[in-house]
């Protein structure tokens, strides 16, 4: 053990019991050994991306915004292939993999999600998920949009995420949507509507995100008032967009999309539109995600 | 990339404001910027979002939002002329800049440099029009107000200058300025951006326009304000035309010779690649203030294709530049960066020059990577050989 590993171990104890632990004696005669951990199976995996990222969105799964875009879309994609299949959920694995643009260096990283089959060896679920054109009608089974044969059971897997009631009781994610006990580790990240965004993204980069339109409308109807109420803050648009003014500050609070990127650098029109105003009027903007806005409501910093 | 030619020291028979602050500091930047040939070099993404910025404004002085227009349609006419501006840069940028960025909507800061030049052009369109006489009067040339981009020229000829806007009435010269990033203090004037102003006070008055006071008007919307006196601008002209003839008495001189080369001077000078006086003298201790610029002879390339993009790794023996001499790693370059003028990969034993890069982490091993806007390698074997 180094002394590196040591002052890391104690990180996971709390204040007072850290000072009871005696340091180790270390042999300064034997050099450190560097090890890896790693368990290694053998099976089938497929993986699936967003190859272009559209200007002004932002995947990088280092944000919590776009790394529970991509959970939940993983999830979302699992309960969906565990429906077509016909096989219970817990036999295809989920996982993220942080992906970077060589293209662009310095850019953010991107990710993937990927499926591998729970059975040694394979099952040979994923590889059947992993052709394009079965993948494709996966795709448009999660969005209710798969014709032919299947068409009644897209819309029946489909209409209950966008049902009236469960969009209005659900503002992120419930056991009647993408939480159930094998997930439970991501419970607080899962978000139904970024999962469908994300569906309707791997289907066409040129898919509108915005807040505008489909089930995030009436989220935003509903959450934007007494969030900026909550916060003293005065309602307002910029750009077209729902802001809240802080006077005391002069900070414009604009609402944005999840997948938004914040950076002025790649900002998308709509949210460029509202920087400009704000600075226009000599307000300091701040870009709040509406993500964070239904489950951090009485606060707008981001780090 | 192939090292491009320097330019030649020829006279200068006019003096521009942007060419007389080059020459303050150095006069092979003065030459770039008189007369070099802009497209052998890369340009910052931002300074063509800064033209194209511009390009709007000007339009909008000369009446291309139309009054009768409601204020949405106006700034979607102003967007639309941002769009077609960009698009047309973009084709004519240098290849390196096409290679890095697959349309002109992934430059960076596009949008929002695009929603402030809406944003100005529709200002600048209202003052247009309030400055404008009522329906149906006369308007005598000694009476009119705004002059917008107006070539000025000195009554020597020897400065000319094109301001964005001169309002007569209310005695002003405005200057347009794209800035930067969003956090700069940019609500004063800078001393570069006042000696700018006092030398378009100075051709303003030369020409009989009647002008006190000088605007730097911020992209963001803030504005910046100085008062300057007929004495003040009078002296900047005398000033630049001191340059001016300093600089003609070197016309023939090698680029070499006369270029002024130091950590302040080169800080995101475009000459770098080109300038081998830079190279002769560029020490590690001007890296903090001028970045990291390095050539050596390449020992080593390795190739890898990753999400089918082909990279390259060089190893590097540093012989100069900003960085201290020794092994350096520059990795995971797309090789298209390096081919974009139509040139061959880097290859062993070949001498290039890594321009505006990035360190990564300590001295050893010394690892530069790329930075995305504004990063180029060159390949400058006989260069480095003369």
């Amino acid at each position: 053990m180094t002394e590196n590993a040591f002052d890391q171990a104690l990180l996971d104890l709390p204040d007072q019991d850290r000072r009871t632990i005696r340091p180790p004696q270390y042999d300064g005669a034997t050099p450190p050994v560097q090890q890896a951990l790693a368990a290694i199976s053998s099976t089938d995996v497929m993986t699936a991306g967003i190859n272009t990222t559209p200007v002004g969105l932002r995947l990088n799964p280092a944000v919590p915004e776009a790394r529970a875009a991509w959970y939940s879309f993983g999830f979302l994609v699992r309960r969906a292939a565990a429906v077509r299949l016909d096989v219970a959920e817990d036999e295809l694995e989920l996982g993220v993999q942080p992906v970077v643009d060589f293209s662009s260096p310095f850019s953010p990283p991107s990710a993937r999600v990927f499926i591998s089959d729970s059975l040694e060896n394979g099952a040979g679920y994923s590889t059947r998920l992993g052709e394009p054109a079965d993948f494709e009608e996966l795709l448009l089974f999660m969005l209710g949009q798969l014709t032919g044969p299947d068409a009644a059971r897209s819309r029946a897997f489909f209409d209950p995420f966008v049902d009236s009631v469960h969009e209005r009781e659900c503002a992120t994610s419930c056991h009647r949507c993408l939480r159930e006990y094998g997930n439970m580790a991501y419970h607080p990240l899962l978000d139904w509507r970024l999962a469908l965004d994300m569906a309707r993204l791997a289907l066409d980069p040129a898919a509108r995100m915005d807040l505008t339109s489909g089930c995030w409308a009436p989220l935003m109807a509903r959450t934007a008032g007494p969030f900026f109420q909550g916060l003293n803050l005065v309602q307002t648009s910029l750009g077209g967009l729902a802001t809240g003014m802080n006077a005391s500050t002069n900070e414009a609070v604009i609402l944005i999309h999840p997948l938004w990127d914040r950076d002025p650098a790649n900002m998308r029109p709509e949210l460029a539109a509202a920087f400009a105003a704000a600075e226009r009027k000599g307000l300091q903007p701040v870009a709040y995600s509406i993500f964070r806005a239904v489950r951090f409501p009485y606060e707008y910093k981001v780090e | 990339m192939r090292v491009p030619p320097a330019p030649d020291i020829t006279p200068l028979k006019q003096l521009s404001p942007s060419a007389y602050e080059a020459l303050l500091r150095c006069k092979g930047r003065a030459a770039w910027a008189a007369h070099g040939d802009r497209s052998v070099v890369p340009q910052h993404p931002k300074a063509l979002l800064g033209t194209c910025l511009h390009s709007v404004v000007e339009e909008a002085h000369n009446g291309t939002l139309p009054s009768g227009l409601d204020e949405q349609t106006r700034l979607s006419l102003a967007r639309q002329l941002f769009d077609r501006r960009a698009q047309t840069l973009y084709e004519q940028a240098h290849p390196l800049v096409r290679a890095k960025f697959s349309s002109p909507e992934r430059l960076p800061y596009y949008n929002l440099y695009r929603e402030r030049a809406a944003l100005e052009a529709l200002a600048s369109a209202q003052r247009v029009e309030q400055a404008a006489p009522a329906a149906g009067a006369s308007q005598p040339a000694r009476f009119v107000r705004l002059y917008a981009e107006r070539r000025l020229v000195s009554r020597d000829g020897l400065l000319v200058g094109r301001p964005d806007l001169i309002d007569a009435a209310a005695q002003e010269v405005v200057d347009y300025k794209t800035g930067t990033a969003l956090d700069e203090a940019v609500d004063a004037v800078s001393p570069a951006e006042a000696r700018q102003l006092r030398l378009y006070v100075h051709l303003a008055l030369d020409n009989g326009i009647p002008v006190s006071r000088a605007v730097v008007a911020r992209a963001d919307g803030r504005r910046a304000v100085i008062d300057v006196s007929k004495e003040e601008a009078d002296a900047e002209g005398r000033k630049a035309r001191g340059l001016l003839a300093q600089y003609n008495a070197a016309a023939g001189v090698a680029f070499n010779k006369v270029a002024q080369p130091s950590p302040d001077t080169c800080r995101f000078c475009p000459c770098i690649p080109f300038c081998e006086i830079f190279w002769q003298v560029a020490s590690p201790s001007w890296e903090e203030q001028c970045g990291v610029h390095v050539e050596g002879h390449i020992t080593a390339v390795e190739a890898s294709t990753l999400q089918g993009m082909k990279l390259i790794t060089l190893r590097v023996g540093v012989q100069r530049g900003t960085l201290s001499a020794g092994e350096a790693f520059v990795e995971q370059i797309p090789e298209a960066w390096t081919t974009a003028d139509g040139s061959s990969p880097p290859r062993e034993g070949v001498v290039v020059r890594i321009v505006h890069a990035r360190r990564a982490g300590g001295d050893v091993p010394l690892v530069i990577r790329a930075d995305r806007t504004a990063t180029s390698v060159w390949s400058a074997t006989a260069e480095a050989q003369r």
